[in-house]
């Protein structure tokens, strides 16, 4: 297994504004469960992990609990390299809230 | 994979596939320093059994819980705030008129009150007088 073909450096993130958001990707972010781009915030402030999609060389995964929910957030590379894209916002699985727990036991 | 596998996938491709199809890599990564700076995001824990109700409440409204809680806190951010200028409008009119905020509040009661009985024909001040006074006891 590998990670996607470009770089996720998280240190480089700016912890201030780590996403680009634009009216084409915040589209999508509103498509599903009811989730907007607040959330994205929220997953981001409270201990998010990261993982690579490997059969999708274009896509990180950010997995984070915000209130009352476990989501996972497909990240793109965004333009700006202090920056990640999101494209979606999801209510994460079984396996994926496994994930996520297992990371920080 | 659609036109090969040497084809990036577009934006709108890869916003159709929902990741929980996906199998994750083994490796986890993690932000080293929280990211507490962010939009003046305040880590805020409530009792599973609050979140658990909020949530009910959230789905019904077909919000999410932090958005039901930012409207929530959003709303009684703007009473106050309300409150406040309508406070500070009644001070300023009792300093203006050399009396004390008490009497001056219990001279415009006496003065809406001869003029009425009717509650609804109380100047917009005095409902909010009376609504921080049973609020605060």
């Amino acid at each position: 297994m590998s990670a996607p073909d470009w770089e996720l450096d998280l240190d480089r993130l700016n912890q201030d504004d780590p996403f680009e958001v634009d009216q084409v990707n915040a589209a999508h972010l509103a498509k599903h469960d009811h989730f907007a781009t607040d959330d994205l915030y929220d997953a981001f402030a409270d201990n998010p992990i990261f993982v690579g999609a490997p059969h999708e060389p274009a896509l990180w995964l950010m997995i984070a609990e915000i209130p009352g929910d476990i989501v996972i957030i497909p990240l793109m590379r965004a333009r700006n390299p202090t920056q990640v894209r999101p494209i979606g916002i999801y209510r994460a699985n079984t396996r994926y809230r496994k994930v996520f727990r297992d990371a920080w036991r | 994979m659609p036109g090969g596998k040497h084809r990036r996938r577009t934006e709108a491709e890869l916003a159709e596939i929902d990741p929980n199809s996906l199998e994750p890599d083994v490796e986890v990564r993690k932000l080293h320093e929280r990211a507490s700076k962010l939009g003046g995001a305040v880590p805020v824990r409530f009792a599973p059994e609050v979140i658990a109700a909020i949530k009910q409440i959230a789905d019904a409204e077909h919000l999410t819980v932090s958005a039901w809680i930012r409207r929530e806190i959003d709303a009684s951010l703007e009473r106050r705030q309300a409150a406040d200028a309508a406070r500070h409008r009644i001070e300023a009119r009792a300093r203006r008129s050399g009396m004390t905020t008490a009497d001056f509040v219990t001279r415009l009661i006496e003065r809406e009150a001869s003029r009425t009985d009717d509650e609804a024909s109380l100047t917009e001040d005095l409902r909010w007088l009376a609504e921080t006074l049973s609020e605060t006891g």
